[in-house]
């Protein structure tokens, strides 16, 4: 079991998403794989990927945001109402950013003031953000974007490349460069692995969640940016289920809630696999109810294989002994609160 | 031999790399209060735990009231009449005080609880042991005397024979401690055993009919109290000499580099000292007399609300641990696996952690992984960290190994001034005298240490000046000629000459 889970760690989304899409071919073999259709998935996969570079850097820091898809629709309407009334693209892009950055930037902040987790505070401002969007837009379609605002997400860069698939593309690999390479990726993985000891090792973790939570909101941001530009509309009931989509994603690639582990790449073969997956089940006929039910169960077995993978971790890792000290050191922690108290 | 409750024989427990328990034998009287004492890690926990078999002996067989056992679970243990109230308590908070204390069997039909009776019954119960706490109150009100007493009269509806206190009046105030007596009176008077385990020795002449005296996981002796003294009972638990682990070194007479005057907050009050460079100042007190607390203000972990702290002569104001890292402050936490280590990562990973940001960046915000590795193998090599590499995980290594990594971690951040607390908990001998070996070489290079440690020869033996503490305060520094095990234990107990007199 513990060989399994070791290999599927190391191989099993490369082999999933190999299987996946050879299962799709032979049960549709004119149209699953083509370059069309893969060009499809990846623009499919694109928002859901975008956010989940952001998403991949909250889990591996610990933190579990679920307000994000309230935050997606917050950027858009904003951001359709700023496109109507003439503001120029540009602007409006780093406005949605910004929105993004700063949302996730009160969510850590009122964590950190109310010392409760950002998961609690990120439930209220879902429905907030969500209530906010109704008030200002109602359950109106803002449209008539201008066209260069489309292009974002809908033109051919090098005459081939779809720039949605590019945009996705970079900011996977600028997030994986971030988390791999610099030192606020390993502040992130310290705080995430263990917030004590990140603590006491001299890292400023409130100042670093704080950051982390804006950069992840830049993604977000940038999701509902290219979300408005391939949809060309705004609407204050988008991005529902899209904080668990992304959690889904993630977890199914690799990234342990809890915190501390996990790669980029990891989350976006977690990515791939979703979408190649329902994709394929669009292709061969199974009804949207059905796959609803899939993604459930999908998400039970990510979280399943998790949990496997942690319980074997704890097993590897436990070198017993040394530890005879122990209750006498809970004594000491129970003396120390009395004496506080 | 039926005046003997329990009889404990040869009773062998070993874990990795440390003998708690070295074929201990021990006979507790029936109707008795029997305390026993010993230094931190003299293997009395395990020595209870092995009774109450929440640990498994190597060896050994225990004879409770005429019967012998080899393997007690935690169940039989309480099947058979052995009651245990641990230092943390088993209380559900949210329950009433009855409630808890028939836990897990109410009376009534089987399908329907009666609170009526069973109210009626506890207050019954603490009636006869002369409390009286309302039955219906919730617990999480009561304080923390009360709670210890909800968690005794757990153990006592069950008809046990004998009862094993760990600890009992650690989180105490005094009044609460004298209800305590009181209560331990009244169950030897109902003919309860009683197996009383306290640093206070004071609380050992008060209260117990025979004390026994465990060192190094060896049963030493057992006394009579009527017929033994303070300084005896010191002298058997303290007992051995030092064994050449710790050569004498020069005294030391660098500059000073810290002042700490009046240090407050955190459960400490008033503390003050002065560090000198390339000096051990060692900090000795019983467990919870707020050691590491002070080593906790100092650092920044915690916030102080008073007292003033100086580096070099200059007043810093320490607010958070960054700041501690940039001043130069390093330190070694008491507990290595929750506070120290990043278990899943590896030895170069866990290095580097603390000093990243600091000298291992290139363009500013990349790790620069040459320079980490080259950090990594340097300290491995220079700590003699024995792991097959730098990509080693952590969680892998013996304890030992592990510390050094922690070390690694602080000495790569360029410290000081390094603070060891309890730097040698749960590692074995030969590991032991490496950590001493390389905190005796780590201020021959100019560091200065702060040493915080339970262990009462490991401070007398490193240490430049010792600091004890009692309750949160400074209860006195000696001087190195003024050393003494016996002295320092006196201090520790909050005995002062003053005290004494009064």
């Amino acid at each position: 079991m513990n060989k399994f889970l070791l290999y599927w760690k190391k191989f099993g989304m490369f082999a999933l998403l190999a299987v996946l899409i050879a299962a799709f071919s032979l049960a549709s073999p004119d149209r699953f794989f083509s370059s069309t259709t893969f060009f499809n998935i990846l623009k499919q996969a694109s928002v859901i990927g975008v956010l989940s570079c952001g998403v991949t850097l909250l889990l591996i820091m610990g933190e579990i945001d679920i307000s994000i898809g309230a935050r997606v629709a917050f950027t858009t309407i904003i951001c359709g109402k700023l496109l109507n009334a003439g503001v120029p693209v540009w602007i409006v892009v780093l406005v949605g950013v910004a929105i993004g950055a700063l949302t996730g930037a009160l969510n850590s902040f009122l964590a950190q003031v109310l010392r409760t987790y950002v998961f609690v505070v990120s439930m209220a401002a879902m429905y907030m953000w969500t209530g906010v969007c109704y008030l200002i837009n109602g359950a109106v379609t803002l449209y008539g974007f201008p066209q260069s605002f489309q292009n974002i997400s809908q033109s051919m860069i090098f005459g081939k490349i779809p720039s949605i698939i590019l945009i996705f593309t970079v900011c996977a690999i600028v997030s994986g460069f971030i988390l791999a390479k610099t030192y606020f990726g390993r502040h992130i993985y310290a705080i995430g692995g263990n917030r004590e000891a990140a603590y006491l090792a001299g890292i400023d973790v409130k100042k670093n969640t704080l950051l982390t939570h804006m950069l992840a909101g830049a993604f977000i941001g940038l999701a509902a940016i290219i979300l408005m530009s391939r949809t060309m509309t705004a609407q204050s009931g988008t991005g529902g289920s899209y904080a668990f989509d992304c959690i889904t994603a993630c977890v199914l690639g690799g990234v342990l809630l809890g915190g501390g582990h996990g790669k980029m790449y990891q989350a976006m073969l977690g990515v791939l696999v979703l979408n190649v997956l329902f994709n394929g089940l669009t292709l061969i006929g199974v009804n949207d109810y059905w796959q609803t039910v899939i993604k459930g169960l999908i998400l039970i077995m990510a979280i399943g294989i998790e949990a496997l993978q942690r319980h074997a971790k704890v097993d590897f890792s436990d070198d017993g002994g040394g530890d005879i000290d122990k209750p006498e050191t809970a004594g000491e922690l129970q003396a120390q609160a009395e004496a506080s108290a | 031999m039926s005046d003997n409750i329990l009889e404990i024989k040869n009773l062998t427990k070993t874990y990795p790399g440390v003998v708690a328990l070295d074929n201990v034998n021990m006979n507790i009287k029936r109707g008795e209060v029997h305390a026993i004492v010993g230094e931190n890690g003299a293997g009395k926990s395990t020595l209870i735990k092995s009774i109450t078999g929440a640990v498994e002996p190597d060896h050994g067989v225990i004879r409770f009231d005429g019967k012998d056992y080899r393997h007690l679970d935690p169940k039989l243990s309480a099947e058979i009449g052995i009651g245990v109230i641990y230092q943390e308590f088993n209380l559900v908070p949210a329950l009433s005080v009855a409630e808890n204390i028939f836990l897990g069997n109410y009376s009534g039909n089987g399908v329907t609880v009666d609170f009526k009776e069973m109210n009626r019954e506890a207050a019954e119960a603490m009636k006869k042991i002369g409390v009286r706490i309302p039955p219906q109150k919730t617990v999480y009100e009561l304080a923390v005397g009360h709670q210890q007493i909800v968690e005794i009269m757990r153990s006592l509806v069950k008809d046990i024979k004998l009862l094993i206190m760990d600890e009992p009046t650690a989180p105490l105030t005094t009044k609460e401690v004298e209800q305590l007596m009181k209560i331990i009176n009244s169950l030897r008077e109902q003919g309860i055993t009683i197996i009383y385990i306290s640093h206070r020795l004071e609380e050992v002449f008060q209260l117990a009919d025979r004390v026994s005296v465990m060192r190094d996981g060896e049963y030493i002796t057992t006394m009579d109290v009527a017929e033994t003294n303070m300084q005896e009972l010191i002298r058997y638990m303290v007992g051995r000499e030092l064994q050449g682990q710790f050569p004498p070194r020069e005294k030391p007479v660098g500059e000073e580099v810290l002042r700490v005057e009046g240090l407050t907050g955190n459960g400490v009050r008033d503390i003050s000292f002065t560090l000198h460079r390339g000096e051990i100042f060692g900090f000795a007190g019983l467990l919870g007399c707020g050691r590491t607390e002070t080593m906790q203000l100092l650092y920044g972990a915690v916030k102080k609300t008073g007292g003033t702290v100086f580096l070099n002569g200059e007043e810093v104001d320490i607010k958070n641990t960054s700041t501690a890292l940039q001043k130069g402050l390093g330190l070694i936490p008491e507990d290595r696996k929750r506070h120290g280590l990043f278990l899943p990562m590896t030895i170069k990973w866990n290095t580097s952690i603390g000093c990243i940001k600091k000298k291992l960046l290139k363009w500013g915000v990349i790790v620069d992984t040459k320079k980490e590795r080259d950090l990594a193998l340097e300290y491995k090599s220079k700590l003699k960290t024995k792991a097959p590499g730098i990509e080693q995980t952590v969680s892998n290594l013996s304890g030992g190994n592990q510390q050094k990594v922690v070390v690694s971690k602080v000495l790569a951040t360029d410290a000081e001034i390094m603070i060891f607390d309890e730097p040698t908990r749960g590692i074995d001998v030969g590991a032991k005298q490496e950590m001493y070996n390389l905190i005796r070489k780590l201020v021959s290079e100019g560091k200065s240490v702060l040493l915080v440690s339970s262990e009462m020869e490991e401070v007398l033996g490193l240490s430049d000046r010792i600091a004890v503490l009692c309750e949160g305060r400074m209860m006195g520094i000696l001087e190195r000629e003024e050393f003494d095990q016996e002295r320092i234990l006196t201090l520790a107990s909050g005995f002062t000459k003053e005290k004494k007199g009064a």
